[in-house]
């Protein structure tokens, strides 16, 4: 059995079984240094989260949630409809239910006539798009930040079929963020011939990464040769579920340790302190 | 990826991590401190260490890649796609620090608070 494997070593067909072998197990920004014990994780655990992962398409969300192709039409309706958010400013508050007004013909034969677009025509359309929204945005945050308008604007930006998809893979458990990293680096060090666009490592979802990337072939050739993640079976996130995906939990963060923070009242107000 | 030069890549994943109160890139206290913010040198965090804790919180959640900025759905709906390839957050928990937010309306760069505080 080979002692390393990198992420570079991408024509090796036993890769998958070996992966997580203790031997398999150091560190890649370490590499060659740390050893670890194997903490990839049973797959009783794996099974739940699956289970989990399909039961949010829950009836609520499947017929609140448009995708931002009908929404992208739709701006002069949506907008009526806002005064009917609430004022609690909730990722979900950018779903504004417009489902009602939109027959569902109209929705097909839009998807029809994109497919007879050049894809070249529908990448401009969509960079044009993307940036009059960015525009529009910048120009907001800047001058008066008015809320009402960046959730309505933050709805248009919700994906469509033309966007690249979300990917969930299995990860080796605390892993998720190296791994993230290690994408990163491997997409510095690789340049434009790795075609994923991001990856992204959620805090309170263990075990698995989420890869963005046009086709499931561009996550797998990108997970090659890769430690502590297990490209073999790549689920597809639904298109009205990979908003979700990027919504952050509202908690109350604490201090992380060995950090240096600000004190902001009292008699050290203005000094630098250590966490400790 | 993209054409664009990428940020530094954190070394390590401890509680060294910070985010920048801007643009949210995530690199270490000694990256910031010696390099600053690729997307955000108005800050000089490389010039006045203090202001690395001003100006990025250890206090973040969650991490996204973003290889390709300017063709990544995620990197367009977290409103960072015209920034640099690196690593980011998804989001901090705190508002930049008024003298900081008023430095960025003297120079015209857009800054937009946390949704929630
Ligand atoms: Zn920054």
């Amino acid at each position: 059995m080979p002692r390393r494997r990198y992420y570079g070593d991408d024509d090796n067909e036993e890769e998958e079984e070996n992966m997580y072998d203790e031997e398999e197990e150091e560190d890649e920004l370490d590499r060659g240094r740390k050893r670890r014990g194997s903490n990839f994780i049973d797959d009783d655990v794996a099974e739940e989260d699956d289970d989990d992962y399909g039961g949010r398409s829950g009836d609520r969300r499947n017929h609140r949630r448009r995708t931002g192709s009908e929404f992208f039409d739709l701006e002069a309706v949506v907008d009526s409809d806002e005064d009917e958010e609430d004022e609690d400013d909730d990722q979900d508050d950018f779903i504004v239910d417009v489902g009602a007004e939109i027959p569902d013909e109209d929705g097909v034969r839009r998807e029809y006539r994109r497919r007879l677009l050049p894809q070249e025509d529908q990448e401009e359309d969509l960079e044009e798009l993307t940036r009059s929204i960015q525009q529009r945005y910048a120009r907001s945050a800047h001058v008066d930040y008015d809320e009402d308008a960046t959730d309505v604007e933050q709805q248009s930006l919700l994906p469509s079929v033309r966007d690249p998809k979300l990917w969930m893979v299995k990860c080796a458990i605390g892993h998720e963020r190296k791994v993230a990293a290690c994408l990163m680096q491997k997409a510095i060090d690789n340049g434009p011939e790795l075609q994923i666009r991001s990856v992204v490592a959620i805090d309170h979802l263990q075990n698995y990464i989420y890869i963005e990337a046009d086709k499931e072939a561009h996550v797998r050739e990108a997970c090659k040769g890769m430690r502590n993640i297990n490209a073999t079976n790549v689920k597809q996130v639904p298109i009205k579920e990979m908003a979700d995906v990027l919504k952050v939990e509202s908690k109350a963060v604490d201090l992380a340790r060995d950090s240096w923070v600000r004190v902001k009242t009292g008699t050290y107000k203005g000094d630098l302190a250590l966490v400790v | 990826m993209g054409s664009q030069t990428a940020a530094q890549i954190p070394t390590s994943f401890g509680h060294e991590l910070r985010a920048c109160l801007r643009c949210r890139l995530v690199k270490t206290y000694d990256q910031f401190r010696e390099s600053g913010c690729e997307n955000c040198p108005f800050f000089k965090m490389d010039e006045d260490h203090e202001r690395v804790v001003d100006c990025t919180t250890p206090n973040f959640t969650g991490l996204i890649s973003v290889m390709d900025p300017t063709r990544s759905w995620a990197a367009r709906w977290l409103r960072i796609a015209r920034y640099v390839p690196g690593c980011y957050t998804l989001a901090v928990s705190e508002a930049l620090p008024e003298d900081l937010q008023n430095l960025c309306e003297d120079e015209h760069i857009p800054y937009a608070p946390p949704k929630r505080i």
